[in-house]
């Protein structure tokens, strides 16, 4: 039993004024599944024992009588009365119906809830607990993979608050309103499929021919649609009233009720008039009809002349208005409803997996695109949750739990991406249309991912049908965007999307002529992606995702000697493309076991020059697979196997020097010291079999433990990676968590090059323990904590040392002599929609240090920010206005300060005299950005405007410090002033 | 015995047949409500004049002067419930003092609180991007360092009241309306800061809500 907050106000539905009352027509609804039958053999159910009762009640009420006299006359009882019967039931007074959900409807699950309601007195529903629920899957429905309970659908919470909704004429005893519990069922039955409806008419019609002809049904009159507003989508189960109103005339009625017709329209025939009453002002004719699934209606025979039609439909602003009926034609209408709230939210189905992470966070798009501050972007969204680190400067990297950048892992549908953010880091390389969530893992993460000692971020793509043609436009101040869906019979899901920045031409246009640098190609970004997805049936899946990125830019310097003597040349260009294409097969027959195959083929390209004296050319082509089988025979045992990889070729071919690392402090002291190396087809080949139990070792703890096997060709190494992770459910609100993973990185490419690095390198490998509570108090509130300690050893650091390489001594550059540690917590504070708000608080307390190679004394790590707090908010206005909120207080990164400089006379410059390295902070950092948000809702588009207002106090966060030439003064360098971002977007 | 007063809870589970809800479809349910006709509904937009004193300060400099200020506001949102409305503006104006030249332009947004519901005072605040701009009036008297503007933010707090003369309540929803209003401003851009009272007048006109949203007639209802 599962007992939830408090009911909720009932749907108010449009008050109309002198309009007849709609109880007087009985429902002839199409999809409430109760016929005037069923009503009536319900009903007799229900009286026959209350008849038999009643027989009872009134002996009992005789004996009371009888006992109230003899009360009076016998001392009292010391035993408590006994409850008064009941002489009457509660009956429904305003019904409402379940919202099925989206996702079981999918599926082609159905359900069956056994509530018991608690009413009281006014007939009002205090409170609803489940008694017992079932589902049954449709035969070839799609499996739920991973879940096997049904508030996996929600139809537990879609039966509980449709339950909340309703309204009783109470119960009573002795003539006494009184509270009562009540048992009730909600029943989820799959509408009819289109095929399946219109084979059975096939076969009615079959069936039928060749006998006695009968009557038909009637001419239709009029005939429409009914689709939402702004979405066109078509709307099922909606009650279209037509009627008029002749003043002073009765009407005669005398025709039976229509009992319910076979799948299709219902038909009202105004031969068989429902309903209808003669009142002393006017009378009038009335006919109702629901659409079908399709959203279509039809009426029969209606007489020519003015017909006044109502659509209402709870959620929704009534529809009104008069349709002009003639005997020579067909009046197609179509009827659009608008929502009283377009909140993505009010249907969004979250269907939770079943968690086996110390952390796991997800966001769907919806969430995202709401955050604000973050432009719409899913990553950005990353660093507002808990282990994430403020980007310095802005955005462009994922910091997690005390790592760098370069050490989390970061994928598209579980394939490696070589970048995720466009040049600036204000945008990513998806946008928010083609995403369908994302998740997070600061650590300990599952045994599928690895090469990585920091975290995880898997972006997943759009899975959903295309109800029909449909997309958006998007255009703000930095770029347009437009998407594209549509379905190919029932099957097939097309989509495709394009961005591109235009800051080129704004910034082309902002830079004067007579500046020393010239933009010959501004900082300019497009993306690109395609997607088809096949659905031969449910249990298979196949789909086709290309993507890809295009990133440029090109600088010309007047007086490139003006920022190092050493430079030559004027031209600055850099440029990052790749593409990937994604060919994946899921194959969910059942919940006891499923398979995911993925297999990508990518092109990355690298292209860096400047000064004519670096140039960087590297070009990567390679394969990349994943596959996973995982078998569930029971809830208490699942076992998953699997392998990853990437196969490819690369070809190098740079002139430059060293490129800076983490605790860095002067590099590049001499432009010289240029290194050249040009390869051809060096192999890449990176492979990783896996697999993971899933231990349900009673009903409270599970174990999830996992091993991985690591090959870097590269490094021609093999590394293990065990890990495990345990979750116990203490109480229905409390889990506690641990987990503990050893997990290894290949140092990066230019580490283990001969000419700029060490080719003999060991991967980094660091050990991950994790441990924490989630709290979960109500249905919308959850706490997480987490402590967090991570070792890392054989960490890449600089080194003087030297070697000998084919008997000549020669630097040996880097080694792995670097170690870390990492430690700290982090709590989370989510509130999930309810009640028009949304919002998290997010808390990180760590400290992230480092031990150089050669060094005993460790320093701070380059990103390491003590405190990293984190609140957003947003709260759902009517009238579809949305305000949001989000402020951040961070602590300032470490920095190293300079005291003074050296003047070096062979490079004509000066050095800079560094202090301790990360010996001191920067300034506290902290900002508040704004969002609001209105959309327009036209028939068939809806136009949203958007307003994110970035550092709305105009913070002046320092971002670092800046040197005149002989680094005797510094000055403060600041980061993104306030700036506004104005954007339209447009959905059909 | 009065048992409608008494916590009874009969545990006499009667099971009905009602409740079979079987749909092809998802729908939300929040609740839609419906109002009477006033004037004082749906979107509005309003073209202003304001006027106003104010003082413009540099962080080196200190108060640079103490000026009038013209300036124009553009206003535009919508009245989203009883009490609450929300909105966007752009504002431009200047002003002279003895020594110095001020000039300031906003792009921001804006709440409004109805006190009372469907009448005509509201509090309004707003918070938004601004330029603020300085210069000395006399040119001879001008130095290399002098501060010439920055962006920053503004803030806003103020009142308004909404007269609608030619209203009446068989018009439905909507109408034209002289907006008077009173405001304190404060600007801060780099090292300048400026606070400015405002008073001044405005031209709005109030959209109204869509017939689906009012309570009507059965013929205004029921219009094609």
């Amino acid at each position: 039993m599962r007992r939830i907050s408090k009911p909720v106000s009932f749907t108010r539905r449009a008050r109309l004024s002198n309009f007849p009352r709609l109880s007087n027509f009985p429902r002839l609804s199409n999809f409430a599944r109760l016929s005037t039958l069923a009503t009536v053999a319900a009903l007799a159910t229900l009286v026959a024992p209350l008849a038999t009762s009643a027989t009872a009640l009134a002996k009992p009420t005789a004996t009371k009588q009888s006992a109230a006299k003899s009360e009076s006359s016998a001392p009292a009882s010391s035993e408590p009365e006994a409850p008064p019967p009941l002489t009457k039931l509660p009956v429904v007074r305003s019904f409402s119906e379940a919202v099925f959900p989206s996702a079981a409807l999918r599926d082609r699950v159905a359900a069956t809830i056994e509530l018991a309601l608690d009413i009281n007195e006014q007939g009002g529903v205090d409170a609803v607990v489940v008694v017992r629920s079932s589902t049954v899957a449709e035969e070839g429905g799609r499996a739920f993979a991973g879940t096997s309970t049904v508030t996996d659908y929600g139809f537990d919470r879609a039966a509980i608050e449709a339950a909340e909704r309703l309204a009783f004429e109470p119960a009573e005893a002795e003539g006494t309103p009184v509270p009562v519990r009540m048992g009730y069922t909600v029943r989820f039955d799959l509408p009819p499929r289109a095929k399946d409806r219109v084979d059975r008419a096939i076969a009615t019609a079959t069936s039928t021919a060749g006998r006695e002809a009968r009557p038909g049904p009637g001419i239709v009159r009029l005939k429409g649609v009914v689709r939402e507003a702004g979405t066109r989508r078509r709307l099922p189960g909606v009650l279209i009233t037509v009627f008029r109103v002749e003043a002073g005339k009765p009407q005669a009625s005398s025709a039976p009720d229509v009992p319910d017709g076979p799948d299709g329209p219902q038909k009202s025939s105004a031969q068989e008039k429902p309903g209808s009453r003669v009142g002393a002002e006017a009378a009038y004719e009335a006919y109702e009809a629901t659409t079908n699934a399709d959203g279509t209606f039809e009426f029969y025979d209606l007489g020519s002349g003015a017909w006044r039609a109502q659509v209402d439909l709870d959620g929704y602003y009534p529809f009104r208005t008069t349709e002009e009926v003639t005997e020579d034609e067909v009046l197609d209408v179509t009827y659009y409803l608008e929502r009283g709230s377009y909140n993505e939210f009010d249907v969004l189905v979250e269907a939770e997996r079943v968690q086996k992470e110390v952390n796991r966070r997800t966001l769907k798009a919806a969430e995202i695109v709401k955050v604000p501050g973050t432009l719409g972007d899913p990553i950005n969204v990353v660093e507002n949750l808990p282990g994430v680190a403020r980007t310095p400067g802005g955005g462009g990297a994922i910091i997690v739990r005390g790592s760098g950048p370069e050490d989390t892992g970061v994928f598209v549908d579980g394939i490696d991406v070589p970048l995720i953010y466009h040049f600036g880091g204000l945008k990513s390389i998806l946008p928010a249309e083609v995403i369908d969530e994302i998740e997070f893992f600061p650590g300990n993460f599952s045994i599928q991912y690895g090469r990585a000692t920091g975290g995880i971020f898997n972006a997943k793509t759009k899975r959903a049908a295309a109800q029909g043609f449909g997309g958006s436009v998007d255009i703000s101040l930095l770029d347009s965007s437009i998407y594209l869906e549509f379905p190919i019979g029932d099957t097939i899901t097309v989509g495709l999307a394009g961005r591109r920045s235009y800051i080129d031409f704004v910034l082309k246009a902002a830079v004067p002529d007579d500046a020393s640098v010239r933009l010959v190609s501004a900082p300019r970004y497009y993306d690109y992606q395609a997607f088809a997805t096949w659905r031969p049936s449910s249990a298979h899946e196949v789909r086709l995702f290309f993507f890809g990125s295009d990133d440029r830019l090109r600088l010309l310097f007047e007086e490139p000697s003006d920022l190092d003597a050493q430079l030559q040349g004027t031209g600055l260009d850099a440029a990052v493309f790749f593409n990937r294409v994604i060919a994946s097969y899921e194959y969910a027959p059942s919940s006891t076991f499923q398979n995911s195959l993925k297999i990508a083929f990518a092109r990355d390209t690298f292209h860096a020059s400047a000064f004519d004296q670096f140039s960087s050319h590297i070009d990567f082509h390679n394969l990349q697979f994943r596959e996973m089988a995982r078998y569930a025979p029971s809830d208490a045992f699942a076992l998953s196997v699997g392998v990853e990889g990437i196969l490819g070729t690369v070809d190098v071919d740079v002139s430059a020097t060293r490129p800076p690392k983490e605790g860095d402090v002067v590099f590049g002291d001499d432009l010289e010291d240029i290194t050249v190396i040009s390869l051809d087809d060096v192999p890449v080949a990176n492979i990783a079999p896996f697999v993971e139990a899933e231990l349900g070792i009673t009903d409270a703890l599970k174990i999830v433990p996992g091993l991985r096997l690591d090959y870097f060709r590269r490094l021609r190494t093999f590394t293990v990676d065990p890990r495990l992770i345990a979750r116990y459910a203490l109480s229905d609100g409390w889990t506690v968590k641990a987990g503990v993973g050893l997990t290894h990185q290949p140092p990066e490419e230019d580490e283990t090059s001969e000419g700029f690095g060490n080719p003999d390198l060991d991967p980094e490998w660091a050990i991950q323990y994790s441990a924490g509570a989630e709290w979960v108090p109500t249905e919308y509130l959850k706490l997480d904590g987490t402590l967090f300690f991570k070792d890392l050893k054989n960490l890449v650091s600089r080194t003087n040392a030297t070697t000998t390489r084919d008997g000549v001594i020669a630097p040996l550059i880097y080694d792995n002599g670097g170690k870390g540690v990492v430690y700290g917590a982090e709590l989370f504070v989510e509130h999930k929609f309810n009640r028009n708000f949304r919002g998290w608080l997010s808390y990180t307390l760590s400290r992230a240090v480092r031990t150089d190679s050669g060094d005993s004394k460790s320093r701070l790590f380059d990103f390491d920010q003590t405190h990293i707090l984190s609140l957003v908010a947003s709260y759902v206005l009517p009238e579809n206005w949305e305000v949001g909120l989000r402020w951040r207080l961070v602590s300032g990164n470490p920095t190293t300060v300079f005291n003074g400089g050296v003047f070096l006379s062979d490079f004509d410059r000066y050095s800079p005299i560094p202090g301790e390295t990360n010996g001191e902070r920067l300034p506290l950092f902290h900002q508040l950005d704004l969002r609001i948000e209105k959309r327009w809702v036209y028939d068939a588009w809806s136009l949203s405007a958007y307003l994110n207002l970035v550092n709305s106090y105009n913070r002046r966060n320092v971002e670092g410090y800046s040197y005149n030439f002989d680094f005797s003064q510094s000055d403060t360098v600041a980061g993104l002033p306030i700036f506004p971002i104005l954007g339209l977007k447009a959905e059909f | 015995m009065n048992s409608a007063t008494s916590r009874l809870w009969l545990s006499a589970f009667v099971f009905t047949a009602f409740g079979a809800a079987s749909m092809g479809g998802t729908r939300p349910a929040n609740a839609q409500d419906v109002f009477e006709p006033a004037a004082r509904q749906g979107y509005y937009l309003a073209l202003g004049l304001r006027n106003g004193w104010g003082v413009v300060h540099d962080s080196d400099l200190g108060l640079l002067d103490l000026m009038p200020n013209l300036g124009l506001t553009l206003r535009t949102g919508q009245v989203v419930n009883d009490h609450l409305g929300l909105g966007i503006f752009i504002e431009s104006g200047g002003g002279a003092g003895r020594k110095w030249l001020g000039s300031y332009g906003t792009l921001a947004m804006e709440g409004q609180y109805i006190p009372i519901a469907n009448e005509n005072l509201a509090l309004r605040g707003g918070i938004g991007l601004a330029f603020l701009g300085v210069a000395r009036r006399d040119e001879a008297k001008k130095r290399d360092d002098d501060p010439t503007g920055d962006l920053g933010t503004l803030y806003k707090l103020g009142m308004s009241y909404d007269w609608f003369p030619a209203y009446d309540p068989g018009d439905g929803s909507g109408g034209f309306a002289v907006t008077v209003f009173a405001e304190g401003q404060f600007l801060s851009a780099g090292d300048l800061w400026s606070s400015t009272v405002f008073v001044g007048v405005e031209a709005s006109y109030w959209f109204g809500f869509d017939r689906s949203r009012l309570t009507l007639s059965e013929d205004q209802a029921f219009e094609p």
